[in-house]
């Protein structure tokens, strides 16, 4: 598969990298070309640039519309943005009136997007994953609704120990990165009683079965994107390597109501994933 | 703590509002976590949660619910609470074991980056 075929998502994620690399071979980050940054380019590209020393030089794109997605160019360090966004603290207790406040603001309580049960649950059990986990110090959820392209993305980004830096942890065995992702997706946890570690499985079901859309999961050198219709991409590869985990879906906008009920429980089918890169 | 969490009747139960005390949206383990971490202090020996008001409730939390409740030595009972969050705490509660895969010979695609 050349690259320009990977699905849209993959893309965009690819994007970043693409963009962060070029910034380290030759310092600027050139993003005259970009037409459009949607959360999964636009998030790691953000806390990449804020996060970087020296500060990276960035060409602004030449569209003054995806200009105002990178207010960092203006010299601000203040995460103004066109796309909307909510930070993850430690302090659980503002966690949920946070989220609940940005999915009521910019995503219509999910009622379109799957059904406010469904949408609230997905971003939840993900940004629980991340406070469980994931011992960060910064953890973002970003995301937006594109009405007029049919769809709704979110990216949720951490700077934690990633998935297989927990497992190395906790010595839980994996062949490599990308392995560590699938064992989580398939049960395995780091947790104490064996009924935790089913939320990314959860996640993965309700996303592709339920929501008829897909999400990738980015940690360390490992890849897992799982696409519509059992399509799904495993990459282990240092040049795309993330030091904590980045995790984005992608659904239809309007997608219909689901119950979650039906996916509770139910158990991922990893086999594909095992099966994708052979 | 009692006041902070609802109010303390006089047959001394504890009553809480998880609606005014979290969220209408209860999502994190943390949350649930919290919630008993205060029941166990308090001096009251039966606790009843109130759900009213409850829009959506994530697995994570229910299943949390679930243990800590199981856990602990206080009586501990649940009001009006939604239909739909009520089914979430159903399936949430049974026990469920994933954990079967490991180590498996994973072979990762090549990346054209």
């Amino acid at each position: 598969m050349a690259s320009e075929n990977y699905p849209e998502l993959v893309q965009c994620y690819l994007d970043y990298h693409r963009l962060r690399t070029h910034n380290e071979q030759r310092g600027v980050i050139d993003l005259s070309g970009i037409t459009f940054l949607y959360p999964s380019t636009l998030l790691p590209l953000r806390y990449y640039t804020h996060n970087t020393q020296p500060t990276p030089k960035l060409i602004q794109p030449n569209d003054p519309n995806v200009a105002n997605y990178m207010e960092l160019a203006k010299g601000s360090r203040a995460w103004t943005t066109g796309c909307p966004y909510v930070e993850i603290t430690q302090k659980s207790k503002e966690v949920e009136k946070d989220l609940n406040n940005f999915f009521g603001k910019h995503f219509e309580h999910g009622e379109k997007c799957g059904g406010q049960n469904a949408f609230k649950t997905l971003i939840g059990e993900l940004v629980d994953n991340v406070l469980e986990h994931s011992e960060f110090s910064k953890a973002y959820v970003e995301g937006q609704i594109y009405k007029k392209k049919g769809f709704t993305e979110l990216c949720i980004l951490d700077n934690g120990k990633s998935i297989p830096g927990s497992f190395k942890e906790h010595g839980k065995p994996f062949k490599n990165d990308v392995d560590a992702i699938i064992q989580a997706i398939s049960g395995v946890t780091t947790k104490a009683g064996d009924e935790r570690g089913t939320g990314l499985g959860f996640v993965s079901n309700l996303i592709t079965k339920g929501l008829c859309g897909e999400a990738f999961i980015s940690s360390g050198d490992g890849f897992v994107y799982l696409g519509k219709n059992g399509k799904d991409l495993v990459f282990n590869d240092p040049r795309i390597r993330y030091k904590g985990t980045i995790a984005a879906l992608r659904m239809p906008y309007v997608a219909k109501k689901v119950d979650i009920n039906d996916f509770i429980n139910t158990r991922p089918n990893t086999a594909r994933l095992l099966s994708a890169g052979t | 703590m009692e006041g902070e969490l609802g109010f303390m009747s006089k047959s001394k139960i504890l009553r809480i509002s998880l609606k005014r005390t979290i969220a209408p949206y209860l999502a994190l383990r943390a949350s649930a976590d919290r919630l008993f971490d205060r029941i166990e202090s308090s001096q009251s020996k039966e606790a009843v949660i109130d759900f009213s008001g409850i829009e959506t409730i994530t697995r994570s939390f229910a299943h949390q619910y679930a243990l800590r409740k199981q856990s602990s030595q206080k009586s501990i009972s649940e009001a009006r609470v939604p239909s739909s969050i009520k089914s979430v705490m159903v399936l949430s509660a049974k026990p469920v074991h994933m954990a079967t895969v490991a180590c498996r010979a994973v072979k990762p695609m090549q990346l054209l980056l």
